[in-house]
């Protein structure tokens, strides 16, 4: 087992990070698109409806908003603003709605996998038993695709002591797991190669929707977090990720605050809105060698 | 049972209300002493059996293992958030006081270069951010934890600490005796006044109040006040204790917490404000520990 998967490097310590045409940032917008199931077949660890007997229509209605409302006035938007999304994406949602998956493809999303449901935590699972939802997450995309998949995110943030090397040992490329820097690094795997893309636990949707913030704090947390990471990025290139939810900012009271930190993102000159797999293939290319690796 | 009758519940320190007290006069006719603590630690992914931590810090959805999240966003902190707060203390002339557990000092020498480097101070601070201080603890082992702690700051900066920040405001009832037979000179974990004071450990050691309330770890994780409202709060503060003089007021600040990149710009906006007010004597606690030990050996009763 490997306990320290991010050896410490502190930012001053590393060569300067440059992004295609010399931008300061690379900006990743990750609609989490989720399907919570409205019995779920297996509870343990955790319940995904702890507020009674299940179902609960309150905690399941939410969600389903999000798939038949939000994320068709979150696309609208991305597309009025030329916003490459990223879909942190329960693969299942591909197989339940092709409407989804039609919507996705036509606008090349990228896709990093969010497991199967957002109800199957891998908490608790045996690495057979983790490597087996992996493996079906990666069939999901493959047979609507054809192709590989290359962004992992555990379902609901949850994890095993295995979960990296499982996902490197499945051929996935990144990690959206890893929160700990400003910059894509080499996350220490069994085999292989895995490399974290930033995601954002505090500049998430869900993570201030609990916490009794409104979308007005959450746009200004989202703009001073890429002021912050832009005027930084003039020495060192940075990643901004913005983490949402259709079910919570495709709200109507919510979406124009959305729209205030789009326009003034894209207001600014020095960015590069990419995707998740397009920030791991560039730093592939500007790091070649994994650390540690003798050349 | 608690015996009831006039004074403390416990024998740590006297009862004493403000308005009694003489005056405590500061440097260059200042009416309020300032001093910032930035915490520095590390967090365990899987921390032994027994560790306690706050559980206020538990995920929202429970507590489990691997503690992946709080693992990574601690590290954050280490990494960049840590050298953000150092930048704006420069940018305003200011000088903190590291409290470093040993864990950090040795996964992270690089952060204690560059607080030695800016003349900061470096406090004890236990050993990592998982393990709280706390009765739970032997007599031997606490004492362990406290002579290793001082052992390693002492050999990463030569220098013995002579001041102590618990980590998360973990003490045992043996704490300030410990620490005082330790050598420390004082200690700021205590949320309980405006002014430094004395304990009765042997020798004294000194109590620096911290403000709790505005430490950013209570106020904007655990309470989850906004962060746009801190400079206010925080100004607010100081305007009122300069307004009465002879205070002190110590802000706590987290490097995974006050370093993220959307929160930095309030802590900035902050200090600015504070650098600017006339009337503040910016100082390392051990600095405001040593004079008022001063004023305490020239005659003044706390």
């Amino acid at each position: 087992m490997i306990r320290d998967r991010i050896p410490y490097s502190p930012i001053h310590d590393r060569p300067r990070l440059v992004w295609p045409d010399g931008a300061r940032v690379a900006v990743w917008v990750v609609p989490n698109v989720e399907h919570y199931e409205y019995l779920p077949a297996h509870v343990a660890h955790r319940n995904p409806w702890p507020r009674m007997p299940h179902p609960d229509v309150l905690g399941y209605g939410l969600r389903d908003y999000g798939n038949r409302v939000g994320l068709w006035r979150m696309a609208d938007l991305m597309d009025a603003y030329a916003i490459p999304a990223t879909l942190s994406l329960n693969m299942a949602v591909w197989d339940h709605y092709p409407e989804i998956l039609d919507a996705g493809l036509q606008r090349g999303w990228d896709v990093m996998a969010h497991g199967l449901y957002n109800t199957r935590y891998h908490l608790g699972m045996s690495e057979d038993e983790e490597r087996n939802e992996i493996a079906a997450a990666l069939d999901i995309y493959r047979r609507h695709t054809g192709q590989t998949l290359k962004g992992w995110f555990a379902p609901a943030a949850t994890f095993t002591w295995a979960s990296s090397d499982l996902v490197a040992e499945a051929g996935i490329t990144y990690s959206g797991d890893w929160y700990h820097d400003d910059q894509p690094c080499d996350i220490a795997v069994r085999q292989g190669r895995l490399i974290s893309v930033p995601y954002q636990m505090d500049i998430n949707d869900a993570m201030v929707w609990r916490h009794h913030f409104e979308a007005d704090d959450f746009a200004q947390m989202a703009i001073d977090h890429f002021d912050t990471l832009w005027r930084e990025g003039a020495d060192q290139g940075r990643v901004v990720c913005i983490a949402l939810h259709p079910f919570l900012m495709g709200q109507p009271q919510r979406i124009r605050a959305l729209e205030r930190v789009f326009a003034h993102m894209r207001a600014q000159d020095g960015v590069w809105f990419a995707t998740g797999a397009q920030i791991a293939d560039w730093y592939l290319t500007q790091r070649p060698q994994a650390p540690g690796v003798q050349s | 049972m608690t015996p009831r009758g006039p004074g403390m519940d416990h024998a740590l320190y006297p009862f004493s209300a403000l308005p009694t007290r003489p005056p405590l006069a500061w440097p260059d006719g200042a009416r309020l002493a300032l001093g910032l603590v930035v915490h520095f630690d590390h967090w365990e992914i899987d921390p032994p059996d027994g560790a306690i931590t706050d559980p206020r810090f538990r995920d929202t959805f429970g507590a489990f293992r691997p503690d992946q999240r709080t693992y990574a966003w601690r590290e954050y902190g280490n990494r960049i958030g840590i050298f953000r707060l150092m930048d704006v203390l420069d940018r305003h002339g200011l000088t903190a006081t590291l409290a470093a557990g040993t864990a950090a000092i040795a996964r992270c020498p690089q952060v204690i270069d560059a607080a030695l480097a800016r003349g900061w101070e470096v406090a004890g601070h236990g050993d990592h951010a998982t393990r709280m201080v706390s009765s739970a603890m032997s007599d031997a082992a606490e004492a362990d934890l406290i002579e290793h702690a001082a052992a390693v700051i002492t050999a990463a900066t030569g220098q013995r600490p002579s001041g102590w920040i618990g980590q998360d405001y973990g003490q045992s009832t043996r704490t300030p005796a410990l620490l005082a037979q330790a050598g420390f000179r004082y200690l700021s974990d205590w949320p309980n006044d405006d002014q430094p004071y004395l304990m009765t450990t042997t020798p004294p050691i000194m109590s620096i109040p911290v403000q709790a309330e505005l430490d950013d770890v209570q106020l904007l994780w655990h309470r989850r006040v906004p962060t746009p409202r801190y400079p206010d709060l925080v100004t607010e503060a100081a305007d009122v204790l300069l307004t009465e003089g002879g205070r002190s007021l110590v802000l706590g600040l987290h490097p995974w917490l006050f370093g993220m990149p959307h929160r930095i710009r309030y802590l900035d906006a902050t200090l600015a404000r504070l650098a600017q007010t006339t009337g503040i004597w910016h100082a390392p606690l051990a600095r405001i520990a040593a004079h008022v030990f001063s004023e305490i050996g020239k005659g003044r009763t706390a």
